[in-house]
């Protein structure tokens, strides 16, 4: 039995249950989509608690009443629990809101191609790392869908999840935190065939030694905990258990910038040389754009939960149209100093992405806001077949990308 | 490019520094000289473990003890040995000649005093002025650092501004007292690109301002292009190379400086032209012999540089060497092995 | 697939060098720095021996009342009747070479051994913690203590913190209502008088009985009521620990829930339980100690506090009577919370690297 048709299974079936079409399906067989996001959301709810004092005081003078006469005190007791879960309910303390909408992914959409190689940039709260794990399913999203391979893995249960899960994996940012602090090497790395019941005992092992050697480890390091790692030893750690079920698609979280400059080359090239050995797909956050250009195939450039522009590198980089793409590219450090550039400067700090305004996510630090920014949305503008920027303010570009297919 | 001795201000010669842990000797500083010259920006750059804080702790004298200890070396500010200052004089200094910004600017802020107070305080500690002039100034600076309404801000508790806006208030407590220097330890790392670019703009207006010379100690190359005249390159515990900005990046003497540009991607590189130095950075505790480099290099001479540290080396006026590919012995024995070490002028991108 | 479909075995044939090297890896863990830390805390190790004096005089009583009752249920009393120490059956004695063998020096009585005109005596060479009011050796009745008034700490404190451990795990990893759940049933655990309750409880069950006697009550209601606390703890920790990085990526791995505790959050949060074990059990010998002192233990049982108790008015005529039993339980409840500080030290995460 082989995993293809497990995929091919559950795809036949979500199609006929109604699930997803078919027409999508074989679209993005044919065109070899690993994954398609399509208008992803990833709302946190933050509650706003309820005043649990009162409750208490009054739970605990029914309980003093209950000492001395039980009917009363019983009585009492019942009324305080209703009162309690009922006074949100009614006016006037209805009024307060329940909870707050922290909205880390506000509707994105992605389009991975087998073998590519595509970035997602922004800053810290934009929600870039929310997105990853949303798209993989460690957190449910709030609405919207992710096809993997043509499948909906939102619709999937727990059990053929867990089936899925051995091609979708995850690289993390911080080495040591993902790396169980009580478990050596060997622990690590065996993990998921003991999970997945792909191999034991001395087979597990050699594949163990063999997936070290892989990622460029040497067979004695086994038994050595994560803190006797270096930092760039620990990320090759995290990339072999990444790479132990030969997963098609990884989601590479910052991977290398909690690394040493001299190290993390040498991460970048092993995460190129394994995908170009093993044929995989990735998807690269980041928030060092000088790495992202120069590493991915095709760029997204996000901002509080939305993606602002998106392109091949080469469009994000030479030829960008949105005014954020521009701050943020004109913002790196250029490590030449015969070519100090002419920096735009942003106005003002990243906004909380809790219950943000109506309309464009940047209007309050954008150079060229106007008054429809403040109301609508901003539509999208193609410059090419896959060059889009949203904004209202720019000029050019075309209302579809069908405008660029002939 | 060499400045006249009037113009130096702060010479550090012969710094060495180590902790005493209870796993062993940390040997964080082995032999550190520096020279900072007048209104000029210096980068201090290296990875971590590098002994760049350490410096910079180091030279205001307040490395903690235990378990640091400065056990050699010169710090000498305006011709005075900052090392043999007793501990008033030297916090008469700190803080009013020199000052220093840190990395984090959530930690570096007490949080239960708004920022006006501690502003003021700084200000009061070492200027004859009450308390209404104090915090008159410290609007006055803030306002200065692009504080937006400060003269509201300034009764705020240090909660309430953004991590960018802290970075500020730090500067603002820094510039209060007109320093001489300014040490900035990864003044803009724990921020966001934009801000980032925002605080550099910031620091490099406000020196020409105060006619006030930086330190700036990072260890992205790219920040130290935009900002610095001249850079000390420090590996280990060891300055491997210092020079003119402009020099160091287009011609590094240094195999350590040529690694870590080629492990950058620069503006117009391609995937292929990163290049990797080989191995880990080591424990400090147990250090490599000699050069500390000498296990990642790909010039190592056997016998040479595991044996015997090089001497510095003066390229030529303002820009030093720490290796033996241009000592005497590395001549020698490149001449004794009939090998060849030299230095092709790497990067070729920026070059070609 | 580019990776390990079939493994050249060869390859990897290690020559003896590095197989040594893996060997020595092995078990080479956090906990060889947490005990060279112990080592070097003075007082740690003060407190380290304490206790493990104090367990092994408890095994070694504990072994030797489990003997005699043997040897009494199946009949088969030893020795010279006309020695009033072993008409028990039971007694250490200390032999020399060249010493008068038939009237050994005897260290330990049976507890219960009752000399006939030897009440009430001070301390003396014959019995080196005197004797009470009864005639019994103190210092008998101090040694076979030990078993009953440390296996209270030991049984009373590992059942709060299973229960604990359990709950606090559920409610830490699912939060949600289970978390509210739990935390109510804390708060109204926490806001009763907990050594009252202990109290009002021993009463009611005053006739009831409950094969191990009266402590076996105590122990049960002690253990439902007091583990509150080690369940706060283990939620919290979970709640931090389950949102790191190492968890997601199991949970990407696709591993269960119950893998996820038992394999990889529990483990990490044993630092924890350690020092909620150690220094429990102090508090737990403490709170039993107190409970006998004010009369609420077992008159039939031969432990520290029970013995303080029935001596208690004693102090100022015989004080050796109160004091030997009360000296031990300062020394253990001592000897716990210093092992038990210098854990928490040695384990403390933000010393690490």
């Amino acid at each position: 039995m082989s995993s293809e048709t497990f995929i091919e299974k559950i795809g036949r079936q979500q199609v006929e249950k109604g699930l997803i079409s078919s027409r999508i399906r074989t679209k993005e067989m044919k065109e070899d989509v690993v994954l398609e996001v399509i208008n992803l959301k990833k709302f946190f709810n933050i509650p706003i608690p309820f005043e649990t004092t009162w409750f208490m005081l009054a739970f605990v003078a029914a309980v003093v009443v209950f000492a001395f006469n039980i009917t009363i005190g019983l009585s009492i007791m019942g009324g305080v629990v209703v009162l309690y879960f009922l006074l949100p309910n009614i006016p006037p303390f209805n009024k307060r809101p329940k909870v707050a909408h922290l909205k880390a992914v506000d509707g994105i959409d992605l389009h991975i191609r087998r073998g590519k190689i595509v970035g997602l940039v922004g800053e810290s709260g934009c929600g870039k790392s929310t997105a990853a794990k949303t798209i993989i399913r460690l957190l449910e999203p709030t609405a919207g869908s992710v096809y993997f391979k043509g499948i909906d893995i939102n619709r999937l249960t727990s059990v053929e999840m867990k089936e899925i899960r051995r091609h979708l994996q995850i690289v993390f940012q911080d080495p040591y935190a993902s790396l169980n602090p009580r478990a050596t090497a060997h622990d690590i790395i065996i993990e998921p065939f003991a999970i997945h019941g792909v191999a034991s005992g001395d087979e597990a092992s050699y594949k163990v030694l063999s997936l070290l050697k892989d990622v460029g480890l040497a067979p004695h390091h086994a038994y050595r905990y994560p803190h006797e790692f270096s930092g760039g030893q620990r990320q090759r750690l995290g990339i072999a258990r990444a790479l132990a079920l030969e997963p098609d698609f990884i989601v590479m979280d910052e991977p290398v910038s909690n690394l040493d400059v001299s190290v993390r080359a040498a991460i970048i090239q092993l995460i190129l040389e394994l995908q170009h050995k093993m044929g995989l797909t990735y998807l690269f956050i980041a928030h060092d754009l000088s790495l992202v250009k120069i590493l991915c195939d095709e760029t997204n450039v996000m901002y509080l939960g939305k993606i602002m522009e998106s392109g091949t590198s080469d469009e994000i980089f030479e030829n960008m149209m949105h005014p954020y793409t521009k701050a943020l590219i004109s913002a790196v450090p250029i490590a030449d100093p015969t070519k100090r550039s002419k920096k735009i400067f942003l106005t003002g700090d990243i906004p909380t992405p809790i219950n943000p305004p109506p309309g464009c996510k940047f209007q309050t630090r954008c150079p060229l806001v106007s008054d429809i920014c403040r109301l609508e949305e901003p539509p999208a503008r193609w410059y090419s077949k896959s060059h889009v920027a949203y904004c209202h303010n720019i000029e050019g570009g075309e209302e579809s990308p069908e405008a660029y297919v002939k | 490019m060499s400045r006249p001795p009037e113009d130096v201000l702060l010479e550090i010669k012969g710094l060495k520094t180590y902790f005493f842990t209870e796993e062993g000797v940390v040997k964080a500083i082995e032999s550190i000289d520096i020279l900072v010259h007048k209104s000029e920006t210096l980068g201090l750059v290296g990875e971590s473990g590098s002994g760049k804080s350490v410096t910079a702790l180091s030279i205001l004298g307040i490395v903690p003890d235990p378990p640091g200890k400065i056990l050699e070396g010169e710090v000498i500010f305006h011709g005075q040995d900052l090392r043999k200052l007793s501990d008033a004089d030297m916090r008469k200094i700190r803080g009013n000649q020199i000052a220093m910004i840190f990395q984090d600017p959530m930690t570096s802020l007490n949080p239960v005093f708004t920022v006006g107070d501690q502003i003021s305080e700084a200000i009061i500690l070492h200027q004859k002025v009450t308390k209404k002039e104090a915090r008159e100034k410290s609007i006055k600076i803030m306002s200065l650092v692009g504080i937006p309404s400060a003269d509201e801000r300034v009764d705020n508790y240090p909660f309430e501004f953004s991590g960018g806006m802290r970075q500020r208030v730090m500067i603002a407590m820094a510039l209060s007292c007109n320093p001489e220097l300014l040490i900035a330890d990864e003044p803009s790392t724990s921020l966001d690109v934009t801000i980032q670019a925002q605080i550099l703009e910031l620091l490099k207006a406000t020196s020409e301002e105060f006619d006030m010379s930086i330190i700036l100690i990072t260890h992205d190359m790219g920040v130290i292009a935009e900002m610095c005249d001249r850079v000390a390159v420090m590996y280990a515990g060891f300055i491997c190379e210092v020079g003119d900005i402009i020099i160091i990046f287009k011609s590094p003497y240094h195999p350590y400086t040529r690694g870590l540009l080629g492990a950058i991607p620069r503006p117009d590189a391609a995937r292929e032209d990163l290049t990797i130095i080989r191995g880990a950075i080591p424990n400090l505790i147990n250090p490599p012999s000699a050069c500390r480099f000498h296990p990642r290099c790909d010039y190592w001479m056997e016998g040479l540089c595991d044996t015997i540290l090089p001497s510095i080396v003066t390229i030529e006026p303002g820009h030093d060497v720490r290796c033996h590919i241009y000592t005497e012995e590395g001549k020698a024995w490149m001449q004794q092995h009939g090998e060849k070490r030299e230095i092709s002028t790497m990067p070729k991108k920026a070059t070609g | 697939m580019a990776t390990v479909d079939k493994v050249d075995k060869e390859e990897f044939l290690l020559d003896e060098k590095t197989l040594r090297e893996i060997e020595s890896m092995k078990g080479a863990g956090q906990w060889s720095i947490v005990w060279r830390r112990i080592k070097k805390d003075k007082m740690g190790m003060l407190g380290l021996y304490i206790v493990l004096f104090l367990i092994m005089m408890a095994l070694v009583s504990w072994i030797l009342l489990m003997v005699d009752n043997w040897l009494t249920s199946a009949n088969l009393l030893l020795g010279d009747p006309n020695n009033p120490a072993s008409l028990n059956n039971l007694y250490i004695e200390l032999w020399y070479p060249g010493m008068d063998q038939s009237n050994p020096i005897v260290l330990f009585q049976h507890p219960r051994y009752q000399f006939a005109d030897q009440s009430t005596l001070p301390p003396s060479w014959e019995h080196p913690f005197g004797t009470d009011r009864l005639g019994q050796d103190m210092l008998s009745r101090v040694f076979f203590g030990a078993s009953v008034s440390l296996a209270l700490g030991f049984i009373g404190q590992m059942t709060t913190v299973i229960i604990g451990t359990v709950l606090g795990s559920l409610a830490g990893f699912y939060g949600g209502i289970i978390d509210n759940v739990l935390q109510r049933v804390i708060e109204v655990l926490y806001s009763m008088p907990g050594f009252i309750l202990m109290i009002f409880i021993i009463v009611l069950f005053e006739d009831v009985q409950i094969p191990g006697g009266k402590y076996a009550v105590v122990i049960v209601f002690f253990s439902l009521i007091g583990w509150g606390g080690t369940a706060l703890i283990i939620r919290s920790n979970f709640f931090s620990l389950k949102e790191q990085d190492f968890v997601e990526a199991e949970r990407a791995l696709g591993a269960s829930d119950m893998r996820i505790i038992f394999r990889h959050i529990l483990p990490n949060s044993l630092a924890p339980l350690i020092i909620i074990i150690t220094l429990g059990i102090a508090g737990v010998i403490f709170t039993f100690a107190a409970l006998a002192f004010f009369g609420f233990g077992d008159p039939n049982a031969i432990s520290w506090g029970d013995d303080l108790n029935k001596w208690q008015n004693n102090l100022l005529d015989y004080p050796w009577m109160p004091m030997f039993p009360a000296l031990f339980i300062f020394f253990t409840v001592l000897g716990f919370n210093l092992l038990g500080d210098s854990l928490r030290d040695a384990l403390d995460p933000r010393l690490k690297d």
